[in-house]
């Protein structure tokens, strides 16, 4: 049985102790942040309000963090459940700090320590053999609160319930992707991670490559984050990086590509003129006084201003929409880019594989640890999956690479991929066992990618599909062909959405969960649709399609049975009025909400403006009327977008009672089984037509305030109409007041006719095509 | 004719964003300094005070229901004392001693209270559920505060850098008051509910030029007045003991001061901060004195500009004005200001001697109000 984790405690509180402690506050649990002495565990503490990105989904998480020492407060590790060890990297003093502590220790207490440099079997070795079956290693990755990935490390003598219990902990409580690793020099993620980075640095030296090229190439268009290669070593800072790739060099000595982790004269003259990267503001790259940015020179390692970056092969991939297509065309062109890309490409693959069984017996955790840790959209092995196997093989074999033996197995055994996707179910080669192995089901999660494997899909739209999630629930799925990571709305949306609900309006099924698993849930709606309706004084159509949007909202609020929707990461505009009507919404603890419309010079047009209202009415606060829409009309009026799903229910975008999760993974799952658990004596909301809004009085108040804004330049003239429009919608228009009560429909009809006499604007549409265009709000 | 007296008056200290007056409600508040008013004059048998008439610009919320009466009840006054509450936006409190005065002097009572609260924080500005006519709103009735001071310093060729200057003088008379204890005899401590003891002004502090220059305008773009140059949201109380002159020489009180003469007047909301100037004027030809013949002043500072327009455009001795500084740097919670001015009044009056003095203040909604107080 796994131990329950109630009360943490956390020793040293520099940036990553203090910011896992803030992450564990996140989930709600007490946490006693210890360091050597009270004014820096206090420091410690305070710094989370002010490192970026926040640790905290909400400032008031600071009051389950308190700040000890090892002097007066040693005893209160008597309390705790577990105790999490990320002190600096010195073994005699990780040591001499757990001897302090083992006398006050629970007999159940898990201790974990954080390092990245040290072997595990050197800090547990010490420790009594009671000790050592409580004893692991939990390697959180720099923000722990947005990087996914958290590495374990199980010891010779570590239990397996102490094990199993972190592995629970990780993923369930504190929402992490869990990687099982070996105790070998910087595990997983780090040890290829790095291996990435250096290879990258090496190449470019060689093939005289500059640094905007490379990054370039290894940022978003191969599925890599936008930092890349060059602004990640600058974040992570080149002092850290030497130091990680030091641990390399030094302890894994037979590793064939060991001399690559050897500082580049390049990156060690950085390192002693202090240019150490974002931390002393200037690394690879730096910000002029003036914002321009400048990249050094590997030839004279002085700045210059960045070059425009031109390849064919950048072109040719720029010109599909799916990372796959991409990586293929990069790797397939003939010119310095595409060279340069494939070297360092099937470099990574080959060192991967080659750490196959040193590093993890399987390939699911190396692929795992680098999508979750270093923000690759495939890791290594899905990449290759990618290039295609054989084809690639032949090439690097051609070019004098020595190709992985195990890999030339898999190729000969007849297996042409790493990974097969059939009958719901995800298979992999596994190199030792020469076989093809089925990964063990997480009943946690239901994987829509290899769920519909299974023949669950029930219809299938280009933007949208309705998947069979069993027991009577329907899935909506979204996929958009238009922008596959952002996910705007399309009529295909529509469509499918509608169609579920004929299904369980026809009791063929009994509820719904809107819910997918791309990169960001929805980033709102169509806007070259609506900008092509609006240049052509297409009214009726744009009408049409806001009306129908609107009653597909309100179709899902009287949905005969539950919808249950599922929001993470952006979800903007459209996407917030699409989960807004849901029954109950079941949101990952990162989403990013937000009503911005009035960045494209509009208000809300499906329903938002409603939505916002009866949540803000529906709230029991001490708070009027007035004061209640007033906070909506700045929260909209502002397009205030929630940094995490905690400020979401602040805002008012969800309600108290919704759902929060941290493991996104989990979120698909979780919401079919509140569906379930909706079902019982399911009754549709009444409708209301008793809505007490300020009226034409209150709204003189807003007007007013409006007026100030704009006295103050805190807001343009069209800012101002808008916000009068807006002013106008929220307080119920000419009908609301504080005698009389407005019903549901009158609000969205309002809200249509704004949105659409604003849509005719000039400066409106302007701000529409200065958005489609740089994909920033324009100000006019 | 009968003449009003005060017999003592106090207030709590002014407490500012993240302070620690912040969450005590408005009413325990005043019923602790009329409970220390009391305690100070112990030969009064409660039982005479036949009114307490409070000020508060927004009485809603936990300032409604009539807070004057609960705070009576609060502080242990009897069923008795009969309660009221005035509402003259920033002159409520100054109106509620105009009031109790009043009616001393036609002879309908003999001892009352007057005072006034306001906690800014629990109630906004405008209170909790504005509703505007929106012809006033169109003649600009619903003006911002701000905004009728920045007309005032264009119309007066008032500065920015003169507006600063007054601001810092403002503070750096408050902490040489109080470093010189000048505050003591009219700040009641206030105890947060048993946690801790409030007995300073948390507006004060030590002028950060720097900052203070680095503002960006707060209400107008290109304006002149910013956050350092206006009177920030505050929570304080204030009252006053006032009886008839003949109650107290037959009760052995100690007369303080007389009140001398009481004016309202109103002018251009949208310049609303000139009030003081016909008030001062009205309240000085009904005593048939000048400006000469005054010792001291209490001018409140609603905003450096709006105190600056009045003493340029009356030609006011800046050295009679605020000698223990005032609301830029205290705070101006608006239904206390007007007994807290008053109270202040009455003690640099007392510690430098003077025979007579007023205190006048600017009212939103276009209004000035004053108040002549004298030593015998």
């Amino acid at each position: 049985m796994n131990l329950k984790i109630k009360k943490v405690a956390v020793l040293g509180s520099g940036v990553m102790g203090a910011q896992i402690a803030g992450h564990i506050s996140n989930a709600g649990i007490k946490c006693y942040l210890f360091d050597i002495d009270q004014e820096l565990s206090e420091k410690g503490k305070k710094n989370l309000l002010v490192l970026k990105p926040a640790p905290l989904y909400n400032p008031k998480n600071m009051d389950l963090i308190i700040p000890c020492n090892y002097e007066d407060h040693i005893t209160q590790i008597q309390e705790v459940d577990w105790v999490l060890e990320a002190v600096i990297e010195k073994l005699d003093i990780k040591l001499l700090i757990y001897k302090k502590l083992l006398p006050y220790l629970k007999n159940t207490a898990i201790i974990s320590s954080n390092t990245s440099g040290i072997p595990l079997i050197e800090l547990s070795n010490p420790l009594p053999i009671e000790v050592q079956k409580r004893f692991m290693i939990t390697h959180f990755f720099n923000p722990p609160r947005y990087m996914q990935l958290l590495e374990l490390v199980k010891g010779e003598n570590t239990s397996d319930q102490t094990y199993k219990t972190m592995v629970d902990f990780g993923e369930t409580v504190l929402g992490k992707g869990i990687v099982h690793a070996k105790d070998t020099p910087n595990f997983i993620g780090n040890r290829i991670g790095v291996y990435g980075i250096m290879i990258a640095i090496n190449l470019a030296i060689k093939n005289e490559l500059t640094i905007e090229e490379v990054d370039k190439l290894t940022g978003p268009i191969s599925g890599r984050p936008k930092s890349a290669t060059f602004r990640t070593a600058d974040v992570v800072g080149l002092d850290t990086l030497k130091s990680v790739s030091l641990t390399t060099y030094e302890k894994a000595l037979s590793d064939e590509e060991r001399d690559l982790f050897q500082i580049p004269k390049v990156l060690q003259q950085l390192i002693d003129e202090e240019r150490l990267g974002q931390k002393t503001r200037k690394g690879f790259y730096k910000k002029n006084s003036n914002g321009e940015i400048y990249s050094i020179d590997f030839k004279t390692n002085s700045y210059s201003a960045l070059k425009k970056v031109r390849f064919d092969c950048f072109r040719v991939a720029k010109s599909y929409q799916k990372t796959d297509d991409r990586i293929k065309a990069l790797s397939s062109g003939d010119d310095k880019g595409s060279k340069y890309f494939w070297e360092i490409m099937t470099r990574t693959l080959i060192y991967s594989a080659n750490r196959i069984p040193e590093i993890s017996n399987d390939i699911i955790n190396i692929d795992n640890a680098m999508k979750w840790g270093f923000g690759w959209e495939f890791g290594p092995f899905e990449s290759w999956d990618i290039l295609g196997v054989r084809n690639s093989c032949e090439r690097m074999t051609a070019e004098g690479k020595k190709v992985p033996k195990w890999v030339s197995e898999m190729l000969s055994a007849g297996n042409e991929t790493f990974y097969k996707k059939k009958n719901g179910s995800l298979f992999y080669w596994c190199p030792k066992e020469k076989e093809l192995k089925v990964q063990k089901n997480n009943n946690k999660v239901i994987n829509l990618i290899l769920y519909k494997t299974n023949n669950k899909t029930i219809r299938k739209d280009l933007s949208a599909s309705l998947n069979d999630l069993g027991d009577g629930i329907l899935n909506v799925e979204f996929h958009s062909i238009l922008q596959p990571t952002l996910h705007p709305i399309d009529s295909s949306y529509i469509e499918i959405i509608n169609k579920g609900l004929d299904l369980i309006e026809n009791e063929d099924y009994k509820a719904m969960v809107i819910g997918h698993q791309g990169a960001n849930f929805c980033a709102g709606a169509n806007l070259n649709l609506l900008l092509e309706l609006s240049i052509n004084n297409e009214w009726d159509a744009l009408n049409f399609a806001v009306k129908t949007m609107q009653d597909l909202t309100q179709r899902i609020r009287f949905s005969k049975g539950p919808v249950v929707a599922a929001p993470f990461q952006l979800t903007l505009g459209g996407g917030v009025e699409l989960i807004q009507p849901a029954t109950h919404i079941i949101a990952a603890s990162e989403t990013y909400m937000g009503l911005v419309e009035i960045g494209v010079g509009l208000i809300p047009g499906g329903s938002g403006n409603l939505r916002m209202i009866l949540n803000a009415l529906n709230q029991t606060s001490r708070m009027g009327a007035f004061q209640k829409i007033q906070k909506v009309f700045e929260t909209i009026g502002f397009a205030k977008i929630a940094t995490s799903a905690d400020e979401a229910k602040r805002l008012g975008y969800l309600n108290d009672t919704d759902t929060i999760i941290l493991n996104k993974d989990h979120l698909i799952k979780s919401a079919k089984i509140k569906a379930l658990e909706l079902l019982c004596d399911y009754e549709a909301p009444n409708y209301r037509r008793d809505l007490k809004l300020p009226g034409k009085g209150g709204r003189t108040a807003l007007n007013i305030a409006l007026k100030g804004f704009k006295m103050s330049g805190k807001i343009s003239d069209h800012d101002l109409k808008i916000g009068e429009k807006l002013a106008y919608v929220l307080t119920g228009g000419d009908k609301a007041g504080l005698t009389t009560s407005v019903d549901e429909q009158y609000i969205l009809d309002l809200e249509r006719e704004a949105f659409i006499s604003l849509a005719g604007e000039k400066l409106t549409q302007d701000r529409i095509k200065y958005m489609l265009k740089k994909g920033k709000p324009l100000r006019n | 004719m009968v003449q009003s007296v005060i017999i003592d008056a106090v207030r709590s200290p002014i407490g500012i964003k993240n302070g620690e007056l912040i969450g005590i409600r408005p009413d325990d508040l005043s019923s602790q300094i009329i409970i220390a008013l009391l305690k100070r004059n112990n030969e009064l048998d409660p039982k005479f005070i036949e009114d307490l008439i409070f000020g508060c610009a927004f009485p809603e919320g936990p300032q409604g229901m009539l807070i004057s009466k609960g705070i009576a009840i609060l502080a242990g006054l009897p069923e008795t004392t009969a309660g009221s509450v005035v509402n003259r936006f920033c002159g409520s409190s100054m109106d509620a001693v105009h009031q109790i005065s009043t009616k001393i002097e036609s002879g309908d009572i003999e001892v009352g209270i007057a005072g006034g609260v306001e906690d800014m924080f629990s109630v906004p500005m405008g209170g909790f559920n504005p509703d505007f006519h929106p012809d006033l709103a169109e003649q600009e009735y619903y003006i911002g505060m701000g905004e009728t001071a920045e007309r005032l310093a264009s119309e007066g060729n008032i500065s920015r850098n003169e507006q600063e200057e007054f601001a810092i003088e403002s503070h750096e008379k408050v902490l040489k008051a109080s470093k010189n204890d000048l505050f003591k005899n009219e700040i009641i401590p206030i105890d947060f509910y048993g946690k801790y003891i409030v007995s300073q002004d948390e507006g004060p502090r030590t002028p950060d030029l720097d900052k203070i220059r680095a503002l960006s305008p707060a209400f107008i773009e290109n304006g002149s007045i910013t956050a350092a140059t206006s009177s920030p949201i505050s929570i304080g109380s204030s009252a006053l003991l006032i009886t008839s002159e003949g109650f107290a020489n037959k009760n052995g009180l100690k007369i303080r001061a007389y009140i001398k003469g009481r004016s309202t007047a109103g002018v251009d909301w949208r310049k609303m901060g000139m009030g003081p100037l016909p008030a001062t004027e009205k309240v000085l030809r009904k005593t048939n004195l000048s400006m000469d013949d005054l010792d001291a002043i209490e001018l409140n500072e609603a905003f450096a500009a709006q105190a600056l327009y009045v003493i340029n455009s009356g030609s006011w001795d800046k050295n009679k004005i605020n000698k223990n500084g005032g609301a830029i740097s205290l705070g101006h919670p608006l239904g206390c200001s007007g007994a807290r001015i008053l109270t202040t009044l009455l003690n640099v009056m007392e510690q430098q001697n003077s025979k007579k003095g007023l205190a006048t203040m600017c009212i939103g909604t276009g209004q000035g109000i004053a108040t002549i107080l004298e030593r015998s």
